[in-house]
């Protein structure tokens, strides 16, 4: 589960000021459940699921992922935690085996449990066929592969996605996407941020649309519409973001 | 097996992959060296009697005699106007012309004249000049011994206050002064620029390339992170710093002809000065990789962490310089030149070469750099520990 109370992170700018990247935000993600964060670029997402993976401080505001505090607990936190982006790099010079390898040893895997774990992302994400290629020298839907290995290697129970289908291709797309209905099944929690609609449509049981940092609606995709009173998503969205007699 | 290992080991098979690091850090510090000592060896060659070039006026008299004997080259020409033009088009050194009467004035006991034609602008003219000039003095002393003895007046006339000369050897034996002032910079200068190249990668390479906050948000600490990134680094300097020593043992024990003017008396220095030398490296190369770590930190990105190391750079290299000629000044017996980093690995080094360590300076060496060793690396940590390492970008 993946909890948020009030959640607001300010940033010092020198020529804007104070910029309130996340303000106030509340949710509560359940495990089985896709957990959609829905807003354009610089809407928040990605600085709110970077103080969920502790990698930022909040200035104000308690949450917890797993059970553990965001800021108390915060190895805790990121060791229940998988976190994947499109900008998820790998190590160009470490082959796609080392680099699983690598992180399972942070993640605290070794042994006969590492190599355990090794092998059922390998068989399931079939990473055979390129296993020992240094990962500068795969392509790209091979690369996504190994990021999702790394991603699910240590087996948390919440898993973070931010736009991981952003620049990649419809067959690429369709595999990570496809990873992500596997993890729900699996029970997982699944935060899902992004701002492509369709993938929302396919993909979360919920979902908050965040705006200029603050949550603009929450629900289900069919209570957003009843609330938005549109059935285009598109549209949706820029009804409850207060954007659509621009777009129009 | 410890996280910060885990990270260490991963940071050196990533680094030694890396077609970059391997020849500028590893390869290259010998290969230079031994380029330099090639170089450095073919030059003290230039100085050899056995190179040296004189033209004379046709002439023959004892003097031309001796310089045959010695195996300088004698080349005769036929007029003065013909020697120089042969300097003036820069293919004659010297042009030597004597007196018609050279030995018999010289036999006489009378004073004779040679005149040395050369351009004042060629090193090689002046190098042909005392040749011509060492040749020349015991000849005079020769004839004037004669003379003063024909006169009854004692030889030690020549030399109302003879000079005598006793050395009192300290450290030890056989000490090779060519590399006494030139291993030091070495050392000191390959363990920072062997991590040069690589530590702009290491942190500020990461956030470019978005591997950085896939770190991050492993559950092993920052400290850790940053911490096995300072030790892979540190293992680079180090590996840099001995290719260039290993370089020198090369030169050294290969017994080249090109290498054998430097080296007279074979390599000078044995596992003692080595291992001194690697005790004073530790915290030196401690201290640059910290260094070099927290600019990587500190940087948006490998450009802007290279430009800053750039300028680091200049303050390594100067008191590195001033090492080499710190032996012609009474500076490095000063307690306090041993509180000046890199100044002072310099001078620790230079002693064991000498074979004169000087315990408590190498005590305080190691501790001023393992000091500033930990001062970078709380810095480092610090800077890793901040939330800039990711939003500042």
């Amino acid at each position: 589960m993946v909890r948020t109370q009030g959640i607001k992170k300010y940033f010092e700018d020198p020529k804007k000021g104070v910029v309130k990247a996340v303000d106030d935000v509340s949710f509560t993600a359940e495990p089985g459940q896709i957990f959609g964060l829905l807003g354009v670029n610089g809407a928040g997402k990605t600085t709110l699921l970077r103080i969920l993976s502790t990698v930022l401080v909040p200035t104000a505001g308690s949450a917890e992922v797993a059970g553990f505090d965001v800021v108390k607990d915060s190895a805790k936190v990121r060791a229940s935690i998988g976190f994947m982006s499109n900008s998820t790099a790998l190590y160009g010079r470490l082959t796609a085996r080392e680099m699983i390898e690598y992180f399972g040893r942070l993640y605290g895997l070794e042994g006969a449990r590492l190599k355990e774990r090794m092998d059922y992302v390998i068989k399931e994400l079939q990473l055979n066929e390129f296993l020992d290629r240094l990962c500068d020298k795969l392509s790209t839907g091979e690369k996504q592969r190994v990021s999702i290995a790394r991603t699910i290697l240590h087996d948390p129970p919440v898993l973070f996605f931010d736009e991981p289908t952003a620049g990649l291709d419809v067959v690429t797309s369709q595999t990570v996407m496809a990873f992500i209905e596997g993890a729900r099944k699996e029970g997982k929690t699944v935060i899902f941020s992004t701002h492509i609609m369709t993938e929302v449509d396919r993909l979360c049981d919920h979902v908050v649309v965040i705006h200029n940092g603050t949550i603009r609606a929450e629900g289900t995709v069919e209570q957003l519409r009843a609330q938005s009173g549109e059935t285009n998503l598109e549209r949706v969205f820029l009804q409850l973001v207060g954007e659509l007699r621009v777009a129009v | 097996m410890n996280p910060t290992l885990i990270v260490m080991r991963k940071e050196l098979r990533e680094m030694f992959r890396d077609k970059r690091v391997r020849n500028n850090a590893i390869i290259m510090p010998m290969l230079l060296i031994l380029g330099m000592l090639s170089l450095f060896g073919f030059i003290s060659g230039v100085g050899e009697k056995s190179n040296q070039k004189v033209h004379v006026v046709k002439a023959s008299n004892s003097l031309v005699d001796k310089l045959k004997a010695e195996k300088i080259q004698v080349v005769m020409v036929a007029t003065q106007e013909e020697g120089e033009k042969l300097i003036r088009e820069g293919k004659a050194r010297l042009l030597l012309v004597f007196a018609p009467d050279f030995d018999q004035k010289l036999q006489a006991g009378q004073q004779t004249r040679i005149t040395a034609e050369y351009d004042p602008q060629e090193q090689t003219a002046h190098l042909a000049l005392a040749a011509v000039q060492e040749q020349l003095m015991p000849l005079n002393a020769a004839v004037a011994s004669k003379v003063l003895r024909a006169h009854g007046v004692p030889e030690q006339a020549l030399v109302p206050a003879q000079l005598d000369e006793k050395q009192i050897t300290v450290g030890k034996e056989g000490v090779n002064e060519f590399l006494v002032s030139l291993l030091p910079y070495f050392i000191v200068i390959w363990a920072f620029y062997g991590g040069f190249g690589t530590a702009s990668d290491l942190v500020a390479g990461e956030k470019e390339k978005s591997t950085l906050e896939t770190l991050l948000i492993t559950p092993i600490g920052r400290s850790q992170i940053a911490f096995g990134k300072f030790l892979a680094l540190s293992t680079v300097c180090a590996c840099s710093s001995l290719s260039a020593v290993a370089g020198v043992i090369i030169a050294g024990v290969s017994g080249a002809p090109i290498y054998a003017k430097l080296f007279p008396q074979g390599l000078g220095f044995g596992l003692p000065e080595i291992a001194t030398i690697i005790i004073v490296l530790i915290p030196t190369v401690a201290f640059f990789a910290s260094l070099l770590i927290a600019v990587s930190t500190y940087a948006k990105n490998s450009r802007e962490a290279q430009g800053y190391l750039a300028i680091i750079s200049f303050v390594v290299l100067m008191p590195a310089i001033f090492g080499q000629v710190i032996g012609l000044t009474d500076l490095a017996s000063n307690w306090w030149i041993r509180l000046i980093p890199v100044l002072n690995t310099s001078v620790t080094v230079r002693e064991a070469l000498q074979g004169k360590t000087s315990w408590s300076g190498l005590a305080i060496t190691v501790a001023v750099g393992a000091l500033l060793a930990f001062i970078g690396i709380r810095i480092a940590v610090h800077l890793f520990k901040r939330e800039q390492v990711l939003t500042r970008v």
